[in-house]
């Protein structure tokens, strides 16, 4: 697949990798995540996350495993895999890649001024 | 403290979700879906709402509940299927390779003008490697009770086994020509009853806890039908 055709897919499963790149979360928390580190800006498909998660396991990026709490019911943690690492590392490029070429597009256009 | 939440909503909605998944072990349902909800509400009531106002903006942010259901089955669908090949695919090359080496024997020993075995290739591939395919498949699809099938399964092969000779399907087969034909029906029964029982058994050790708890593999899903 282009890296095209890769970024008109959709951008979740890069964030979601970059979340948990830091370390194991249940999807609560990666949904809280990505909408911290935009500021806010991109919201997570609440709905849209849990596909995504099963996608990306079975790919064999993540792993997830039911872990018991101290304190409420057993939360279902995924953590990323070699694997997934490694695949964030080559969705960072094709999207640095294309943000720059889009980036030497638009840089030449004059902003519009409000009036 | 905060109030408790709106439940009936929430269970409304988990229920339409659970409605796609019926077929998923339950752990795979939307337990973890509903710890979320529980959660985001939770958060929208900590900001002010009340909690049916934060139940319905959670429920809100989630959408619809059917099409997030059927995406859910879908991946897990295809999980359990790409598990399931391969699953699959170590039995079905060590049928192949238990049917290759006799093959190769008697191939060996025809030409070294050891014996005369004209039908062997027949043999080996339909009466080896049958039995010992339908085992494995047997063993896949009901990885829990090894021992009861391995009853009837093998009194299914019996039977058919018994029918077919009855038809004196083995001049059919040309293996007349084999030098133990004399003793065939008591050699082949007891050697596809081997390779049976050993492709239920290969099958039931390596697939017990894989096939069994983690995918529900079932007969239904290779679409053969045990009568």
């Amino acid at each position: 697949m282009s890296s095209d055709q890769e970024l008109k897919k959709g951008s979740t499963p890069i964030l979601i990798l970059a979340v948990l790149a830091d370390g194991p979360r249940h999807g609560y928390a990666i949904a809280r995540e990505i909408e911290r580190r935009s500021a806010d800006a991109l919201s997570m498909g609440e709905g849209a996350l849990y596909p995504a998660l099963r996608a990306l396991e079975r790919e064999g990026y993540v792993t997830s495993e039911w872990q018991p709490q101290p304190s409420g019911p057993a939360r279902r943690i995924y953590t990323l895999t070699d694997s997934g690492r490694a695949r964030m590392a080559q969705q960072i490029a094709s999207w640095q890649k294309f943000s720059q070429a889009v980036d030497g597009i638009l840089g030449g256009i004059p902003h519009a001024q409000p009036t | 403290m905060l109030n408790p939440l709106n439940n009936d909503d929430m269970d409304d909605y988990v229920q339409r979700l659970n409605a796609q998944l019926r077929k998923m072990p339950p752990q795979e349902r939307a337990e973890e879906l509903r710890q979320h909800l529980e959660a985001q509400a939770r958060a929208h009531e900590e900001l002010g709402a009340t909690p049916a106002e934060a139940m319905q903006a959670a429920l809100r942010s989630f959408g619809d509940p059917a099409r997030i259901g059927r995406k859910l089955y879908w991946e897990w669908r295809q999980t359990r299927r790409q598990r399931a090949v391969s699953s699959l695919l170590p039995f079905l090359l060590g049928t192949m390779i238990v049917c290759a080496v006799p093959l190769l024997c008697f191939a060996w020993m025809n030409s070294q003008g050891i014996g005369d075995f004209p039908g062997f290739p027949r043999y080996c591939l339909l009466l080896g490697f049958t039995p010992l395919l339908t085992g494995t498949l047997l063993g896949l699809c009901f990885p829990r009770r090894a021992v009861r099938l391995m009853v009837t399964a093998s009194a299914i092969w019996i039977a058919s086994f018994l029918l077919l000779n009855a038809a004196r399907f083995y001049f059919w087969l040309g293996l007349d020509s084999l030098r133990f034909y004399q003793e065939l029906f008591s050699w082949a029964f007891w050697d596809a009853f081997g390779r049976l029982t050993f492709g239920v058994l290969s099958a039931h050790i390596v697939s017990t806890e894989k096939l069994g708890r983690r995918y529900g593999l079932r007969l239904s899903d290779l679409r053969l039908r045990l009568r």
